[in-house]
């Protein structure tokens, strides 16, 4: 669950009753004045800014950006299963958001993604992922209506929680709590290209290019694969990669995974206040650690804006991080490509102690698998059995009554 | 014999479980039983294919330990065969790509499958839109799936399922008529055997009828190249 996305010079930010969109060179005291719907201090102005109001907690939200028209896309869904689609677009001073589409999602999605100009894809927490088609245009929403009767297609579907999506090139990739990561073809999603399998835990994050899928998971492991085939190039292990102590499980899962320029590797790790860089080598086996920026706070949701790995110089990073007294900050970190220059911190605004982001709906710890199997359990009973036969020795439980009796 | 799935193919020792079969040899599994039960068509398929590796996938843990002794009594009993046939205990609906390979199989059998007769269970059917696909990412273009129920809402739902798959057509009865396999679907099973027992007292619990479909898998499509869709 993204509070905070960035894309086409605007910044989009949730609240658990509405999406609040201010253009992103908002400085400090105008994004605050907007924020408060105040009048700016001495000399500064608000920003623009323009409102989506939702009826209930986000559950999943991006962004697309609409070059043709200069305007942004925006989807999200709420805990009432409502999902919005709609158009932004900034004029000058004001911010207008039109709503080309209001329909339901048959389950709660947990990651939305724009395959297209026209196309939602939605996963849901049941392990299926949805296809959703709107109107293109502003023009062509207000003349059909916002159709709420609209129903979606479900394409693919895993017989586990989906908790991330990407689309690659003419691939959907889908990843579960069973550690699976599934490659489809799309459009034709019944066709399953490849299985990347060697998760032993939950996959938390994928990211990509058109070759590769990297990906994140609670087995502590940062993983590269061949997206033709779905074979492993490298598995990393967190820990070991970047010296830590041994943590506790829970502290070693990336939640956020960003691939820019193919080889650089964005991250950021369960309930953490570092933001981690590393480089692979061109053939992906191998890699290492470049850098490690601490931004003063966990980061509670990051959004990267490199939609197009190969063409950016520099990645940002929009960080929501928690401080002191329960205030959140906006934190913006730009990443280059040039392994010698470190990451930067270039915008640190602390929001007004009004508003309050979303919060991450899924929590970590629920996803991890249980350790005992019912198989071992009937084995292990099994072989009591067996042991109490073989030696002729009355069986545990009937020990266990006759003390019982007395 | 441990539970634990394997997290890739690779990962896992078949010759442990087709005595035929050494370590790393390129020999693999072709027929796979889904919901096998009590095994009882691999015991009879098992002496019509000698050559040719079957799986029985069973997930109750009790009856898949049936299975296994079952089989090895057999081994016992009848030196030199029965050495093509194993089970293995897990969800099927879960672990498929974990076990096979994209294109390995050439045979499916769902036989008697579990109706799930609640609406809201209907997701639980083993055949489902969402597996299919999965089934024929392990299935080769060419291979069969068999399918058998004597109730007649299984059996609607399992065609209707199977013929709106683009991956998948119908079998022509000609076809059926000459397979030696087909004819071994209906009572090889404990379940198949029950359903005749009881038709012969009178009782129906299924629909008095029972019906095979089988479809075969057909080619992928070629690649439009394009993500829009």
């Amino acid at each position: 669950m993204c509070s905070v996305m960035q894309c086409g010079g605007l910044l989009f930010l949730t609240t658990p009753s509405k999406v609040i969109v201010v253009p992103d060179d908002a400085v400090g005291a105008q994004l605050n004045a907007a924020l408060e719907g105040t009048e700016g201090a001495k000399g500064t102005r608000a920003a623009a800014m323009g409102q989506l109001a939702i009826d209930d907690v986000p559950t999943a939200a991006t962004v697309k950006s609409k070059p043709a028209t200069g305007s942004v896309l925006l989807a999200v869904t709420t805990a009432k299963k409502t999902l919005y689609i709609c158009e932004v677009q900034q004029f000058g001073a004001t911010i207008k958001i039109t709503t080309t589409q209001q329909t339901r999602v048959e389950k709660r999605s947990t990651k939305l993604v724009f395959s297209s100009l026209d196309t939602l894809l939605s996963a849901d927490k049941f392990g299926d992922v949805h296809k959703f088609s709107f109107a293109t245009s502003s023009e062509d929403a207000e003349d059909e209506g916002a159709d709420a009767s609209k129903t979606s297609d479900p394409i693919c579907g895993h017989v586990s929680m989906l908790l991330d999506l990407d689309v690659q090139a003419d691939q959907l990739r889908t990843a579960d709590r069973d550690g699976k990561i599934r490659i489809s073809r799309l459009p034709d999603a019944f066709c399953i290209d490849a299985f990347c399998l060697g998760h032993t835990e939950f996959v938390s994050a994928i990211t990509g290019t058109a070759d590769c899928v990297v990906s994140g998971s609670g087995d502590g492991t940062i993983r590269v694969w061949n997206a033709a085939d779905g074979s492993q190039l490298a598995s990393h292990n967190i820990c070991e990669v970047l010296s830590l102590a041994k943590a506790d499980r829970e502290s070693v899962v990336p939640t956020s995974l960003f691939l820019v320029a193919r080889q650089v590797l964005i991250f950021i790790l369960n309930k953490s206040p570092v933001v981690h860089v590393w480089t692979m080598t061109a053939d992906l086996t191998a890699v290492t650690a470049t850098a490690n920026l601490a931004v003063g706070g966990h980061i509670s949701s990051c959004w990267c804006d490199a939609a197009t790995p190969s063409a950016a110089s520099a990645a940002h990073l929009w960080c929501v991080v928690e401080r002191d007294g329960g205030r959140q900050a906006l934190v913006m970190v730009e990443v280059t490509n040039d392994t010698a220059a470190q990451p930067r911190v270039v915008t640190d605004e602390l929001m007004p102690a009004s508003l309050e982001l979303a919060q991450p709906v899924l929590d970590l710890t629920e996803l991890f698998h249980d350790n005992a199997s019912t198989s071992d359990l009937y084995f292990a009973r099994k072989e009591k059995r067996l042991e109490a036969k073989r030696t002729k020795q009355p069986a545990p439980s009937t020990a266990a009554k006759k003390s019982k009796k007395r | 014999m441990s539970s634990a799935n394997p997290v890739c193919p690779k990962d896992f020792d078949w010759s442990k479980h087709y005595p035929i079969v050494a370590k790393d040899s390129p020999k693999c599994v072709e027929f796979l039983d889904i919901g096998c039960g009590y095994g009882g068509l691999l015991v009879e398929l098992a002496p019509m294919f000698p050559d040719q590796l079957m799986l029985g996938i069973e997930i109750r843990v009790k009856v898949s330990d049936y299975v296994r002794d079952r089989i090895d009594a057999l081994r016992k009993t009848h030196e030199g065969k029965y050495g093509n046939i194993s089970v293995i205990r897990t969800n099927a609906m879960k672990f498929l790509p974990n076990y096979f390979e994209k294109a390995q199989l050439s045979k499916l059998f769902f036989l008697y499958p579990d109706p799930h007769f609640k609406k809201k269970k209907h997701k639980w059917r083993i055949i489902n839109t969402n597996l299919l696909a999965e089934y024929a990412y392990v299935l080769r273009p060419g291979g069969l799936v068999y399918t058998i129920t004597d109730v007649i809402a299984m059996n609607e739902w399992m065609v209707s399922h199977l013929s709106a798959h683009p991956l998948f057509e119908r079998v022509t009865q000609e076809e059926l008529e000459q397979d030696p396999i087909v004819p071994k679907l209906y009572q090889s099973t404990e379940e198949g055997k029950k359903v005749y027992r009881n038709k012969a007292r009178g009782e129906n619990h299924g629909d008095g009828e029972v019906r095979v479909a089988v479809f075969r898998r057909r080619p992928d499509p070629p690649r439009t190249h394009a993500a829009t869709a």
